[in-house]
């Protein structure tokens, strides 16, 4: 049985849909994610943040914020 | 998106400063579908929340993408090193760095891993709330303790760890041109040994 199951799968170009999958998943969404959804006032590096009486949430990434798959 | 979840935003808008900023350009793939459409997206993007004092200073690292409520609990435990004093910071990350879980062993057999993952996947495809469980896992269990051992040595400031942490912890290498892409990208494929 599970040799009849790998034939079936090995069949299906596996490789190829592992490539694939993650891009076809993608043309789903939006580009661009709408930061004011969230309701949070997101300042833009560390050093607008200091100083202002409350701990600061620092959120580093590659590519930017609003970028939906950074 | 993770600060789409209300009480993760809320607990940012209540009690955070909120900054971002951009390590470096990530990675992009444009598809071109040949009729004047095409489909641009990032890839091996990755990111990490850093918690710090109001002057700057490091209390605690989030490592990669979470579940909103591992996430939450991340914050509140910002919080409450936010009002401990800077030795007690380090004595709580010298202390959480004794706990470290060993790597997990399946984890380490990566050829066979790279054969069996395409047909585990096949015969059963992980959803989306699967694999930030796996993701929130492998924070908890394998980064955090690295992070703990960094920030148990001295009172950092992020600019001074964001190479390391994307190295060390979550294995990109910012100096590297091809963030590690280049073998997958240009290595020819089942081909390149030919």
């Amino acid at each position: 049985m599970m040799n009849l199951i790998l034939a079936v799968l090995l069949s299906q170009d596996l490789a190829k849909d592992e490539v694939e999958a993650p891009i076809k998943k993608a043309a789903t969404s939006p580009e661009k994610f709408d930061l004011s959804k969230s309701g949070i006032d997101w300042k833009k590096g560390l050093d607008a943040a200091l100083h202002q009486g409350k701990p600061i949430l620092l959120f580093q990434l590659l590519g930017n914020l609003d970028d939906v798959h950074c | 998106m993770l600060f789409s979840d209300k009480a993760v935003a809320a607990c940012i808008r209540n009690n955070y400063v909120a900054a971002w900023e951009s390590v470096r350009p990530v990675p992009t793939v444009e598809i071109d579908f040949g009729n004047g459409a095409k489909l641009k997206r990032t890839v091996n993007g990755n990111i990490a929340t850093y918690l710090c004092a109001p002057d700057g200073r490091v209390l605690d690292i989030i490592p990669g993408l979470n579940e909103p409520k591992a996430y939450l609990a991340a914050l509140m435990d910002g919080l409450r090193l936010s009002e401990a004093l800077p030795e007690t910071v380090l004595a709580h990350h010298r202390g959480s760095r004794a706990v470290a879980r060993p790597r997990r062993l399946d984890r380490l057999d990566v050829g066979k891993a790279m054969v069996e993952r395409p047909v585990k996947h096949a015969l059963a495809p992980k959803t989306d709330a699967e694999l930030l469980a796996a993701d929130t896992e492998v924070n908890q269990t394998e980064r955090k303790p690295l992070i703990h051992g960094i920030l148990a040595e001295k009172a950092y400031r992020p600019a001074e760890l964001t190479r390391r942490i994307y190295k060390d912890v979550l294995h990109v290498d910012l100096d590297n041109p091809y963030l590690g892409l280049v073998s997958a990208a240009f290595g020819g494929g089942a081909y390149g040994s030919r």
